[in-house]
């Protein structure tokens, strides 16, 4: 809370800044600098948007078959070559993606949303509120989240909605967490205070003195559960409980073709390699950011 | 520092932990090892067993020996046959090693005598009853040295029907210890007497004819270790006696060990009365020294166990890329046959689409069973299946009774498709989909247990295929199990189809795909169309059906008898003149799909898998060298 | 310490409890016996339906507060509660606790090598990371970690397998690797079984655990008592190995007892690309075949372990670091 004059110290202390600048600049700043966050940010971008773009540009569509081009290696035809009933794996691929961030997406808005609101209440209200929520945690913590997506992946998975859903209803506690500790720490700073004297209400407080404070390291999380998000889709579909045909992921990709890894590595090494890259991505993002947004983290603690 | 003794102290509380850990874990290799040595069945033929390694290695003579080792995803719940949840499919393949019956099934689906000497017969007694009257092979034994002879016929018949039979079945309905055998018992409760003229020679007595006569006592139980069915669902479970000693054996292998989500071994029995099948190239002991069954959960895995020679056989749900992988190794033979599953799609006849026959017609227009079979069979199986797919059910395409009802609707007939949809005034929306003034949009939706690749491909691309005609399909599978009993069997949808759409919810399903088993005698499905059955939940009735399915079940000649089945199948699989019928829509039969270690096998016991029997069928044939 | 560890306990029951209802009703409902056993042999008779709905209690009502004798869920727990976790429906109709204590057998004859490799790799890569902070080895380590968190667990087990299984089965004449299910017959074949599913276990939490370790020896490292013992001119060695990497692990004694609980729970990903038969194959079969006292047995065991751990953690940190106090 007072790092800010250490880090204006040290900023100064290495030639990189004289005038104050406001925070978001300097955490750009400091982003910009972070090289691989950088690189992945990009690579992040070029790769989401190819799988808005290519399947536009593609000759084939996505549930197109031609049953006298079945299970083909890449070719410059199809370029990932082709499935079991002759559809183009390239386009298949990018729709797969597609979902995998569709997925990832409603997997951080949703658990972003509830995990800030109950994680807010609960660091900001104590004691029953506090209790309430934190016995919700522990609840999703006492079974281990594998267990509770299978279970729940039977009786209520299946389409692409539901799947996000499913992961998004385990995945809010890590930010549930992180928001109430912030949010213990916070309220009792100085200018929270001051705001509470100058009669501002709880709703005032929590949203636009406290969660404005609180946002950079639920920025972080954001990228890591987007990355879980990802990750969790593909096991469900390994197990059997994915989304459903005709729809498919990156992680309905790999399994449906396991069993042509000898035959055709293509088939599950592209979204294997995509997948990987994606998730890779957005933990570096979130390196980066988690360094942007705290310097301290970089430096001793004192 | 005072920590730091602390942190030494807890490595070493930890390490101490761990040790005992690892301790406790080579306490159970050691406990299986005995089992494991007293067992031959444990060791890999061509690995580094010392009693079994001769035989590959030598290549003088066929040698006999070695353990055959076939990878398979389910581990039964039990050896008993008692509970269909469980994947009863791998307890019946591994009773097929271990129990024979009187009459046995060949690979063209036909009956063929196994333990009686020659066919049995039926006579009628001019008074509605039947008799059947025969005689068993002479010096047959169970593998524990008792005789087999026709005790064990009337034994097998009391487990089976104790306090069931056709007399007693109306007052006492508390049959529940019989029915440990299920499905079996139908036809069993027809038996009004049964008598031992001989140690060989036998007789019963039927109500009524029973057209699947000679499926009866298609497994006889050792009666003289097993005496009731109390005892036999006691001890069927773990398939071993009080004594300890495995249940006796008229197959060609004997129980031996279950370890529990690793395997099943059986041994070979030295006392096998030998198969009388037409398929069996040995007719004596098997030459192996048993047969391990190794629980492999992930099918992709057993075929790599198959190519690493970790497995020598595999019988396994069939994904495409078996035979792409599998094909192209030059130590595995692949083989399939025309097994007696078919897949189908069964109409929901309350459903507001389906109801009108012109919609019914109208998908079997646009399906392309051909392109089907070539896209997903063709390439796993070759031309094992008409090219043109299932027409039929009772009789399966490689039945002499077969005929192909469905012909006026081979290949994809758009323009016919579209004729019949909009004569009955659905109009061509915007995006492609018909829709009618009254009924709406023509979206179907289409569902079955989900998990199963190659069904749910055959979905997409019957979706695909659909979709160019105007029709949408929407494919609602429902993961684990649950689809049947959510959807077209759910208490609501059954109440449904049995009021015809005035109890119940009928709009819980559109359109039902899921395989049924047929073989020598398909009288079971019958039920299932039946308008007096609970099992029915097509909002199908039709007292046409009901009587005709009466007459084929009681008609004795079976020329006559095959053709009325085959009238039947006509009546749900064509459209009938007063617009009933075309309830079904069959799709193709589920090909068999073995592949086995042709590199260390040089004869193998895979027989055409014509009944579902698995590849025990013919055991005593698998041969190293 | 008792008496926290007590309070810790007793808090969670209520806990198990509602999660153990919210699943046992789910796992309930996955599937309907009766009906299919309408579909598969529709010439069956109520007979066997009743037969069934016997097996299975489908007559009864999962919680009914009006007839809690009545429930299924609250006989469950009745005999739970006497050390009675019920029999199984899947597995033969034997006590399910036979079976989840012969795979869980199975499972820590991976977890433990497992658990072994993973703290000693993970604290290797952790502090010569940490000690070379911002070398080309400390940016490939960290590297690695980054890719080992994002590539899913099955994807890399089945790479192994593929790699290990088909294409170098026949290395130098021998097979290194079993890549199905244990082989226990010697040690040898053992180790050849056990190699390939520990490396696929250790992946992911390699990588996080080293990631960890790193921060957290970095922590200790830049720390004024580390400035302080190397003022006094301590040798670089001394310094890192007997002050800096000691104070360093005290943290990392939590994720060590949580990973390792987690680790003896058994992995449903890994041991099922391996048909290791241990309790995640277990589990995710019970869990399709609706065996709700197995699924239970194994659940309870897991939060079992994943609680205990955790107070273990908590109470040993306690111990460790005298700045804390558990009270």
């Amino acid at each position: 809370m007072s790092d800010t004059t250490v880090e204006q110290h040290q900023l100064e202390a290495e030639g990189l800044s004289i005038k104050p600048k406001s925070f978001g600049r300097q955490t750009w700043e400091r982003f910009r600098r972070h090289r691989l966050a950088m690189i992945s940010f990009v690579i992040l971008v070029l790769l989401i948007s190819s799988f808005w773009i290519v399947p536009i540009l593609s000759p084939y569509g996505v549930n197109e078959y031609d049953i006298k081009d079945l299970s083909q290696g890449p070719s410059w035809k199809h370029p990932f070559g082709t499935d079991d009933i002759g559809r183009d794996l390239m386009t298949r691929t990018m729709e797969g993606a597609q979902v995998s961030i569709y997925i990832a997406a409603v997997v951080a808005l949703v658990s972003t949303g509830i995990g800030t609101l109950l994680g807010a209440f609960a660091g900001y209200f104590g004691k029953w509120v506090d209790a309430v929520v934190n016995q919700m945690i522990n609840l999703i913590l006492v079974v281990p989240a594998i267990v509770v997506l299978l279970v729940m992946g039977i009786k209520f998975g299946g389409s692409v909605n539901q799947v996000a859903l499913l992961v998004a209803a385990i995945s809010w506690i890590t930010i549930a967490r992180i928001v109430r500790g912030l949010f213990f720490q916070i309220k009792e700073a100085e200018f929270v205070q001051a705001a509470r004297a100058a009669g501002a209400g709880p709703g005032r407080i929590i949203f636009r003195h406290i969660l404005p404070n609180a946002m950079g390291p639920v920025l972080v999380q954001i990228t890591l559960v987007s990355g879980a998000a990802i990750i969790l889709e593909s096991t469900l579909s390994f197990l059997g409980l994915g989304v459903t045909p005709p729809n498919t992921s990156l992680g309905k990709l790999i399994s449906d073709s396991k069993g042509f890894i000898t035959v055709t590595p293509s088939r599950v090494l592209i979204p294997g390699a995509i997948l990987t890259a994606l998730v890779l991505c957005l933990n570096f993002l979130g390196d980066g950011l988690r360094d942007a947004l705290d310097p301290a983290t970089r430096k001793t603690r004192q | 520092m005072r920590t730091n003794r602390r942190l030494l102290g807890l490595l070493g509380v930890l390490l101490a932990f761990t040790l005992i850990a690892t301790a406790c874990g080579d306490d159970s290799g050691t406990d299986a090892s005995p089992t494991a040595t007293d067992a031959p069945a444990t060791t890999v033929a061509g690995d580094d067993a010392p009693d079994t390694t001769d035989a590959p290695a030598t290549t003088a003579a066929p040698a006999s020996g070695g353990t055959l080792i076939w990878a398979h995803e389910q581990e039964p719940p039990d050896m008993a046959l008692d509970d269909p949840n469980n994947n009863l499919t791998i307890t019946s393949w591994i009773w097929r090693a271990m129990l024979e019956g009187l009459y046995g099934i060949d690979s063209s689906t036909s009956y063929y005598p196994q333990l009686l000497d020659g066919e049995a017969t039926i006579t009628d007694n001019g008074d509605g009853s039947f008799t059947v009257t025969g005689a068993l092979r002479s010096g047959l034994v169970w593998s524990d040295g008792d005789a087999l002879d026709t005790a064990d016929i009337l034994g097998t018949h009391a487990i089976i029907t104790e306090g069931c039979t056709a007399a007693t079945a109306d007052e006492n309905a508390d049959c529940t210890d019989a029915v440990y055998n299920l499905g079996d018992r139908t036809g069993s409760d027809m038996i009004t007497s049964i008598e031992a003229m001989s140690d060989t020679e036998f007789s019963y007595t039927l109500n009524a004819f029973f057209a699947g006569w000679k499926g009866l006592f298609d497994r006889l139980f050792p009666s003289h270790v097993i005496g009731d069915a109390a005892t036999a669902n006691d001890l069927f479970p773990e398939w071993t006696l009080a004594s300890g000693d495995p249940i006796p054996s008229s197959g060609a292998m004997i129980f031996d060990n279950w370890e529990r989500g690793v395997a099943v071994d059986l041994v070979r029995n030295d006392s096998y009365n030998g198969s009388m099948s037409p398929d069996a190239k040995n007719p004596g002991q098997a030459f192996v020294d048993g047969v391990r069954i190794n629980f492999v959960v992930d099918t992709d895995a057993q075929i790599t166990a198959l190519q690493t020679g970790e497995a020598h056989v595999i019988m396994t749900q069939p994904q495409l890329a078996f035979g792409e992988r599998l094909g192209t190794d030059s130590n595995i033979t692949l083989a399939a046959s025309a097994g007696p599953v078919f897949e189908h799609w069964g109409f929901n006849l309350l459903n507001i689409h389906l109801a009108d026959p012109n919609v019914r017609e109208m998908l079997l227009f646009l399906l392309d069973k051909s392109e089907v079979m070539s896209a997903l069979y063709t390439p796993l199986f070759g031309d094992l299946l008409p090219a043109e797919g299932l027409g039929g059910t009772y009789w399966l395409s490689n039945q002499p009774a077969y005929t192909n009802h469905q012909s006026d609707y081979d290949g994809s007939q758009v323009d016919a498709a579209k004729a019949k949809a909009e004569a009955s005034g659905y109009v061509l929306g915007d995006d492609g989909i018909y829709v009618h003034p009254t009924r709406g949009r023509l979206t179907l939706r289409v569902g079955t247990t989900g998990g199963n690749g190659l069904r749910e491909l055959q979905q997409q691309l019957i979706q695909a295929q659909m979709l160019k005609g105007g029709v949408e399909i929407i494919i609602d599978n429902v993961p684990g199990g649950a689809y049947f009993g959510e959807r077209p069997f759910s208490e609501a949808a059954l109440a449904a189809s049995a009021s015809l759409g005035a109890e119940g919810d009928s709009t819980i399903w559109d359109i039902t795909q899921f395989a049924w088993v047929g073989g020598p005698w398909p009288g079971g499905q019958t039920a299932a169309y039946k308008s007096t059955s609970g099992d029915n939940p097509y909002g199908y009735q039709s007292a046409t059906f009901d009587a005709k399915a009466d007459e084929c079940d009681s008609t004795v000649d079976e020329a006559a008898s095959a053709t009325c089945y085959d009238e039947l199948d006509a009546l749900v699989t064509q459209l009938q003149p007063d617009g009933s019928g075309l309830v079904v829509m069959p799709l193709t039969q589920k090909p068999s799909f073995y592949a086995y270690n042709s590199a260390e096998l040089s004869q193998n016991g895979v027989s055409p898998d014509a009944n579902n029997s698995g590849p025990l069928e013919n055991v005593q044939d698998y041969q190293f060298g | 310490m008792f008496a926290y560890a007590a309070r810790r306990i007793l808090a969670t029951i209520p806990l198990l409890i509602v999660a153990t209802l919210g699943l046992f009703a789910l796992e309930s409902s996955v599937r309907d016996p009766v009906a299919e056993l309408r579909v598969s042999c529709p010439q069956c008779d109520q007979i066997a339906f009743d037969r069934l709905i016997d097996l299975y209690d489908l007559d009864k009502p999962v919680l009914d507060l009006s007839n809690p004798g009545g429930s299924r869920y609250i006989a469950w727990l009745g005999n739970v509660a006497t050390g009675d976790f019920g029999n199984s429906t899947s597995q033969g109709d034997n006590p399910v606790s036979d079976t989840v204590f012969t795979r869980a057998k199975n499972t820590m004859i991976l977890a433990v090598p497992a658990f072994f490799v993973i703290a000693s790799l993970a604290t290797f890569l952790g502090v010569y990371s940490a000690v070379h902070q911002y070398s080309k080895t400390d940016y490939t380590i960290t590297g690695l970690s980054f890719l080992g968190i994002a590539m899913p667990t099955f994807f890399f087990g089945l790479l192994l397998q593929v790699f290990w299984g088909i294409w170098f089965h026949d290395w130098f004449g021998m097979r290194p690797f079993f890549t199905t299910q244990m082989h226990d017959d010697n040690f040898v074949d053992l180790l050849k079984s056990i190699t390939l599913p520990i490396v696929t276990l250790a992946l992911v939490v390699v990588a996080t655990e080293s990631r960890f370790i790193r921060a957290s020896m970095l922590d200790v490292i830049h720390s004024d008592y580390i400035r302080t013992a190397r003022a006094k001119g301590l040798s670089e060695r001394k310094v890192i190995f007997k002050h800096a990497l000691r104070n360093a692990m005290i943290p990392v004694v939590t994720i060590w007892a949580l990973d390792f609980s987690a680790l003896l729970g058994g992995s449903v990903v890994t041991e099922s690309i391996f048909s290791w038969p241990g309790l995640g194959p277990l589990l995710i079969s019970s869990i399709f075949a609706a065996d709700v006292n197995m699924v239970m047995a194994i659940i309870l065991l897991i939060s079992v372990l994943a609680i205990g751990f955790n107070l273990i953690a908590d109470l040993l940190y306690g111990v460790l670091d005298p700045r804390i106090r558990i009270s």
